[in-house]
């Protein structure tokens, strides 16, 4: 195995016959042994832990760490704080929908991205910072910095929205309208889905993840015989997605668009736009209304087994942890990327008999689509011209 | 995995810098933190600079990395990683006990 960190890349090996991939091969990635920096380490060490080893969603990995280690060992917390934690996720999926949007649609230095990336670490040290992951003492939010931190979000999401930013319910041909006319970040970065062959494309069925209860993460996660493969999840027998579409699949928008293009390029583009605007509405809401936190003072169970999932940018995250004698004995951690990246899953379906043209907008247009899909992903993809069309169950 | 490396730079140019970390050293996309002097800490995912890193919260992620290449070398010392973060005296877990 690699030890370059960085670089934990998956293979797509695409063949490519009279313009049709005919053929897609998928290589998980190297799965990394995180959980095992767990073992042995007192609970209230863990969340922390696991913030500073995925340093780039640092709080969804906290606040489902806190989740699991909470269920393993029977603490309750206040609603409260509870809330905190939702909301410095919240910042999280802006902050990393908002980079990955101005990353890809601008060759330019800018303002905007070093603003958002400062706000938003204000935001969250104003909404507790680590203290909501293990609250050792009280403490409250900070309710001024917080009011200031909605204004300047507000103005930040205005900016890379556009016009979109100010109509409340548009629809298809408002969008269409706003993608011909603003100049805004987001539209330099969804324009291309327009091109001829690009908004259906990667068009393709498969389920979404499920909302889990915690009987089925432990089914899922835990030992039993329904327990999923680290490389290959599925979910009652089927690989599933996960991430902004199924999110925002009940958005009167994206159902819109969803019956033109099904789930294809543009579909998924605008469902992260429409993520996007929505999250940022509802943080800007939400930080007017905090309460006291307090303190959770309950008493340490040394035993138990505990699960937890939540929303990450990329789709939904899963931990899972057992406790023994006042330590971490077991931990396991399933990320959004397994399940869309299954060897037969949404990327094999999406690009198995697709129309790609030739080798330039083939590449072009998978490569755009790999990251809608998921903007972190580290991959390689190989194009190759094949002998032959393949029929549609060979891989 | 949502894993960032922190790299410091060495030396800057307009929209990019030379910059050096744990595992070597590299060009980095800076577009996304603006220019930074040399000896700026950013934390870097697939060649673009995420974020500027104050140096002790580099410290800290990079001993987190530091744990997982052990792990996956197969000598990571869970009694000694992540000391900061325990206030009580750490234990092995019983599959990395001696056999007594």
């Amino acid at each position: 195995m690699s030890t370059n960190i960085g670089t934990a890349e998956l293979l797509i090996r695409c063949g490519i016959s009279s313009e049709t991939i005919v053929s897609v091969s998928i290589t998980p990635r190297p799965l990394l042994p995180v959980e095992r920096l767990a073992l042995g380490k007192p609970p209230e060490a863990v969340p922390t832990l696991f913030g500073r080893l995925f340093s780039l969603c640092p709080k969804a990995h906290a606040k489902a760490a806190a989740r699991a280690l909470e269920d393993a060992l029977d603490i309750s917390v206040s609603p409260n704080l509870e809330r905190l934690r939702d909301l410095q996720t919240t910042v999280e999926r802006v902050r990393e929908l908002s980079l990955n949007l101005l990353l890809a649609s601008d060759g330019r230095i800018s303002p905007w991205p070093p603003r958002l990336i400062t706000l938003c670490r204000r935001l969250i040290a104003a909404l507790g910072g680590d203290a909501v992951h293990w609250p050792a003492a009280p403490f409250e939010p900070n309710a001024a910095e917080l009011r200031v931190g909605a204004t300047e979000l507000e103005a930040l999401v205005s900016h890379l929205l556009g016009g979109l930013w100010h109509t409340p319910q548009p629809d298809l041909e408002a969008v269409r309208h706003w993608l011909e006319h603003d100049t805004c970040a987001a539209v330099a970065w969804m324009r291309p889905a327009l091109q001829p062959g690009w908004p259906d494309f990667g068009r393709c069925s498969v389920k979404g993840l499920p909302m889990f209860t915690d009987a089925m993460l432990e089914a899922a996660l835990g030992p039993g015989v329904a327990r999923v493969n680290s490389d290959s999840p599925e979910w009652t027998g089927e690989p599933r997605e996960t991430g902004c579409l199924v999110r925002q699949s009940s958005d009167r928008l994206v159902r819109e668009a969803s019956s033109v293009y099904g789930n294809g390029l543009f579909t998924r583009m605008l469902a992260r736009i429409v993520e996007l605007k929505c999250l940022a509405r509802t943080l800007i809401r939400d930080i007017e209304h905090l309460g006291p936190i307090g303190s959770d003072p309950s008493p340490l169970p040394r035993h138990g087994t505990g699960v937890a999932q939540t929303e990450a940018a990329r789709g939904r995250l899963m931990h899972r942890v057992e406790v023994a004698g006042g330590l971490v004995r077991g931990y396991r951690i399933l990320a959004p990327t397994e399940w869309n990246f299954h060897p037969r899953g949404l990327v094999y379906r999406a690009l198995l008999g697709t129309t790609v043209g030739d080798a330039d907008s083939a590449g072009a247009r998978i490569d755009a689509f790999l990251h809608v899909v998921d903007p972190c992903v580290d991959f390689r993809l190989i194009l190759e011209r094949a002998e032959r069309p393949a029929s549609p169950a060979e891989g | 995995m949502c894993i960032g490396v922190p790299m410091q730079v060495v030396r800057a140019e307009p929209f990019q810098a030379w910059c050096k970390g744990a595992d070597g050293e590299g060009m980095v996309d800076m577009r996304l933190v603006g220019s930074q002097p040399e000896g700026t800490w950013v934390l870097t995912f697939l060649g673009a600079a995420r974020e500027v890193l104050e140096p002790e919260r580099a410290a800290q992620i990079q001993a987190a990395l530091a744990g997982l290449r052990d792990a996956m070398a197969g000598h990571y010392d869970p009694a000694a990683a992540f000391a900061d973060l325990v206030d009580r005296e750490p234990q092995l877990p019983d599959f990395l006990r001696e056999p007594t």
